[in-house]
């Protein structure tokens, strides 16, 4: 580079002024693009509240007089950002991605299962006995029900260069999910516990 | 001097510029490697309380009744009787109904369900006996009245019956038809006539 071989008075600005451009380079290269509540984020999958602290939980409280009937239970718990009668927020970020199509997959292959041994035993409960309904359509609208495997489509999005996202929050997809349990069991007595791996992935 | 000076500047605002562009467009294709993801996770929990649901006689709140008529065909009146003798040595399964007027033959449906392990049923009649003003007709267990099938139905007054849960817990019994069988030839000295009655209660629980 011909800069480099200059020999002057003013070597030495240039050759500080070089080194503090070199220095910056590292700070962005070396964001960790996949910590989640980093500013640098490119992608991020929030099922729940938006704190942070752990996974959310939710309950399906089964009347006794209508064990077995059919007649969906609706959960009952309300996490923050709710918004009304759906009470579980789902948000998909994707900052500032090449082209390409970025996907949210499910994974309800582990069966709710009886925590309460002494009452339910082994007693296990399909996923897909867990339906939804969604406020908007804009996420987890590809699928109304856990299919109880994995790898399940729930929403996908396609980015083009021709569709640049707003430069601070990129594509998100938001949405507000109601569940409900099918209830069309004669179930032991019990508590039965669960949990669904949601994973985004843009290739 | 000073015009080189200026275009060296120039050149390094020019190369630092594009050495930071391209930083930044590094990261944007971050997933040129090994692809971007991210997951979270929902636990869902489900909580189904005991219950047991019993059910004797037709669906609601109904209380059905069954009844024996022990009247002779034809009736007895003070004109010589060429009827039959009552009967005092047989059982009496006909001339029962309910309150509804289907007649049934004494059969009464039974439904038991329960998602509580082991499940017994109990028959308690009201005063052990069946009662008429100061009279009554005590209810000997397994004796005054009969009970079938008696893999389901307990003896009144009698010991509890006991159903076994399946492996998960459950309980589930029905039967089409009880049947009830009154006994006169058991009861001494025999009764006053009247109308005796008397309200048999059946308890479910799980131990």
């Amino acid at each position: 580079m011909a800069f480099l071989l200059y020999n002057g008075p003013m070597k030495r600005f240039f050759f500080i002024f070089f080194a503090m451009a070199m220095v910056s380079l590292p700070v962005s290269a070396s964001a960790d693009v996949k910590t989640l509540g980093d500013r640098a984020l490119k992608l991020r999958i929030r099922v729940g509240d938006n704190l942070q602290t752990g996974v959310n939980s939710i309950s399906f409280q089964v009347p006794g007089l209508q064990l077995g009937s059919g007649t969906p239970v609706v959960s009952t718990t309300t996490l923050d950002g709710a918004s009304g009668i759906y009470k579980v927020r789902v948000v998909l970020d994707n900052r500032r991605l090449p082209t390409g199509t970025a996907r949210l997959t499910a994974d309800s292959s582990t069966p709710l299962a009886c925590v309460t041994t002494s009452t339910c035993g082994a007693t296990t409960i399909p996923f897909n006995k867990i339906s939804w309904s969604v406020r908007d359509g804009d996420n987890f609208e590809l699928a109304s029900q856990f299919s109880g495997g994995a790898g399940q489509l729930l929403h996908q999005q396609t980015v083009t260069d021709t569709s640049p996202p707003d430069p601070r929050k990129g594509w998100r997809y938001r949405d507000y999910v109601q569940f409900r349990y099918a209830n069309d069991l004669f179930l032991p007595a019990g508590s039965y516990r669960g949990r669904v791996l949601f994973r985004a992935d843009h290739p | 001097m000073r015009h080189n000076l200026k275009a060296i500047l120039a050149r390094l605002l020019v190369i630092s510029g594009l050495l930071c562009w391209g930083a930044g467009h590094a990261q944007t294709h971050w997933s040129s490697g090994a692809g971007l993801h991210a997951s979270a996770s929902l636990r869902l929990a489900v909580v189904v309380p005991r219950i047991v649901i019993l059910r004797v006689g037709h669906p609601g709140s109904f209380v059905d009744e069954i009844s024996w008529d022990a009247t002779p065909a034809p009736a007895i009146t003070d004109a010589i009787y060429n009827g039959s003798i009552p009967p005092d040595s047989a059982t009496l399964p006909y001339a029962v109904h309910d309150t509804i007027g289907n007649p049934n033959n004494g059969m009464i449906s039974f439904k038991l369900w329960s998602n509580a392990g082991t499940t017994i049923l109990r028959a308690v009649a009201a005063n052990n006996a069946l009662v008429d003003g100061p009279n009554s007709i005590p209810i000997v267990p397994g004796q005054t009245i009969t009970t079938t099938p008696t893999t389901t139905n307990p003896v009144i007054d009698g010991p509890a019956k006991s159903f076994a849960a399946n492996a998960q817990g459950i309980v589930y019994k029905q039967s089409s038809g009880w049947k009830f069988v009154y006994h006169p030839d058991t009861v001494s000295p025999p009764p006053a006539a009247g109308t005796y009655t008397t309200v048999v209660t059946y308890t479910a629980s799980t131990p």
